[in-house]
Order: C-alpha cells, then structure tokens, then sequence
C-alpha cells in the first residue's frame, strides 16, 4: 500500500529570478526613497541654521551700528589677496569716548569689514595691545585709505559679525537739514544666494569730533 | 480546450494560478497611496521650509523700510514741503510715503543705487500712513501722530505686515 506524501516543490529558476529582481527594485525604491528623505531634511535643517545665522548677524550689525558715536567712512576697499586685488565693504566707525577727551583715539574705533573669506569682521584693537597706547588717530576717517592705514595697526582683534557672505555693501547717510536723521543702509548677499537689505536710524553728528590732526 | 489546471490536484492548481484582477488592483491601489502619502509629506515639509524662508525676508523687508520712514520727520500740515524728483530719495517726511509700493524685482536704495535681490520669486512692499489725533484714536489731517503700515507679499501670496507709531517732535514747553 502506497502512501501518499505531501506535494513539496521549490522554486523554479525563473521564479527565483523574479523574486531576485522584484526584490531588488523594491530595495533600490526604498534607498532612494530614504536618500531623498535624508536630503530633504538636511535641507531644511540647512536652510534653518542659515536662516540662524543670518538673523543673528543682522542683529549684530544693526547693535553694532546703534553703538556708534560717529560713522566716517562707508564704501568698498580694495585689498590683495593672493596677487589679486579683492574689494569689499567697509565701515569706519568711533564707538566710546573711553577716556573722556572728546577726541578719536585708534583704541575707541572699529572698521567694519568684508573679508574675502565670506566673513564680515570687526576690527578693533586688542585691549593688550600697545597700539592703544598712539595718542590719537589723526584722521576724519572719511576715505578708504583710512580704513587701510587702520587695519595696517599692528595687535588688531577681530570678531566674526556675519559669516557665508558673498558680497555687502554699506552706506551712510548723514542726518540732513530738513530734520531727517542719518541712516545706515546695508545689503548682504550670502553665498547661498539669499540677500538682506536694512537701515539703522541714528541721530549721530555729521562731522568728526575734535581730532589731533 | 480543456482547462489544463483541470487536470493537476487541487493543491498544485492553487499554487499555478496568477493574481486575480482583484487583488492586483488592490496592490496598485495600496501602492499608489502610500507613495502619494509619502511625496505629499515630503512636498508639504519643502513648502514649509520655504514658507518659513519667505516670511522671514519679508519681515526683514518690512523692518527695513519701517525704519527708514522712521527717520524721516513728521511734520504739521502747514509746514509740509512738496517733494521734486522721482523715487523715495526725493521723500522729504514720513507722509510722503503714504501709498509707495515696490517691488524686489527693481528694488532701489533710500538714497542711489539699487538692491540686488537674489530670490526665486518677487516681494513686493506697500505703505499705508495714516495721521492721528492720539495713539489708537481716529484719524486726523492735522493729528500730531502717524501710524505707518508696512505690507509685504510673499511670492507665496503670505502678507506680512508691520507698524510703527509715529509722533511730532515739538519743542518741550519753557
């Protein structure tokens, strides 16, 4: 007497091959459906932090700007960076009276400046350095030049005030007769391609303080 | 012809038998919807990173011209100077600038020069000055206050608006 056994198979080459084949497919969909995902949210958080930093270097530059006691020059200097000459932004600002004489000394300014490294930067000098101890800085600080000769002063510190900058451009209005008051106007176009444009209002003095010149 | 499952035991014919119409249109269905569900998602969260990148430029836009009108005097009514020249570079106080609209496709600085605004879409501003007697009162020509009411709309069509008071300097009395 024959007994009968179950009915087993395995899976026949083709059958293997399809599965093989569906199974790949399904796997390269789902990875590419997590690279997309992972994209997307590295993206954002990108576009977040930037968004970060751009908000927080705004309002740096505008305390910065609202802590000036006089603004001298605004514009763009050349500078040479690797045999090549770079222009950028650049702002020349007296910040305190610290020493109460009524007069700029190099210790009391600041340059505002573009660096070709994508950062805008405040100069000052190191409160250790001995560059504080020249007597006054003999100048109205209203030409380019001004802002060269001052980043030529030995024991300069700077500050990173904005960082992924592309190009920046600031202005200085004067505060005029008919009662308007100075302005400061900034554009910052950042390397991701994004621009920031702003005014700082200030009731500031139209010419230097007494200087030693 | 004879059907040749016929032919094979049952267990054997259940095995050889393809999907019915039925259930390969279930499978497509359920598919169709969970791709749908997962770009849906993903579109919505770009949509909001954008949102998000646009409402921030405009609040910038906005602080920036609500600024810029701040700086400009307010004068009484008979002391008003008609500006001559186009653009705001002419403006000479706050009220000029009732009704000024631009766009970030041409947009130009206070004084010369113009921005160049790096965006996928256009932004546009518009002002709105009113004069009033007193902060939160009713509106009057000759009121020694000014509300000024900066709008700007998103390329998304997202209006974001801001508002500063504004009030005549008037000399403290002896």
């Amino acid at each position: 007497m024959s007994r009968s056994t179950p009915h087993r198979s395995a899976f026949t080459i083709s059958e293997m091959l399809m599965g093989l084949v569906i199974t790949a497919l399904v796997g390269l969909a789902v990875t590419g459906m997590t690279y997309a995902f992972a994209q997307g949210w590295r993206h954002e958080e990108a576009e977040q932090s930037e968004g970060a930093v751009k908000r927080v270097g705004q309002a740096r530059l505008a305390g910065i700007i609202r802590l000036a006691r006089y603004i001298g020059f605004t514009g763009r200097i050349q500078t040479e960076v690797d045999g090549q000459c770079v222009s950028g932004a650049a702002c020349l600002m007296w910040m305190a009276d610290a020493n109460d004489d009524g007069r700029m000394q190099v210790n009391e300014i600041v340059a505002l400046v573009q660096d070709p490294s994508g950062e805008i930067r405040l100069y000052q000098v190191a409160s250790d350095s001995e560059a504080t101890l020249i007597d006054a800085f003999d100048d109205d600080m209203d030409s380019a030049d001004d802002v060269l000769d001052f980043l030529r002063i030995g024991g300069l510190a700077y500050q990173t005030v904005c960082d992924n900058v592309a190009d920046a451009s600031f202005t200085w209005r004067p505060a005029t007769a008919d009662g308007v008051l100075g302005n400061f106007e900034y554009v910052i176009t950042f390397r991701s391609g994004v621009t920031r444009y702003g005014t700082v209002t200030r009731r500031l003095p139209n010419t230097p303080p007494e200087d030693d010149g | 012809m004879a059907d040749p499952l016929a032919q094979l035991p049952e267990a054997a014919a259940r095995r050889c038998r393809g999907f019915t119409l039925a259930e390969s249109l279930i499978a497509a269905t359920t598919l169709g919807v969970a791709v749908v569900g997962i770009v849906g998602s993903l579109l919505a969260s770009y949509q909001q990173s954008r949102e998000s990148s646009d409402t921030e430029a405009a609040v910038s836009l906005a602080e920036q011209l609500a600024e810029e009108i701040a700086s400009r005097p307010l004068p009484l009514p008979s002391q008003r100077v008609n500006y001559d020249g186009v653009g705001r570079a002419y403006f000479n106080d706050v009220l000029d600038y009732d009704g000024y609209s631009d766009t970030t496709a041409t947009l130009a600085q206070a004084g010369s020069g113009s921005v160049e605004w790096h965006s996928d879409g256009v932004f546009s501003r518009r002002v709105e000055v009113r004069r009033l007697a007193a902060p939160g009162g009713e509106e009057n020509a000759g009121g020694d206050f000014a509300i000024v009411t900066v709008r700007v709309e998103t390329p998304g069509g997202r209006v974001i608006s801001t508002s500063r008071l504004i009030t005549i300097v008037k000399a403290r009395p002896e």
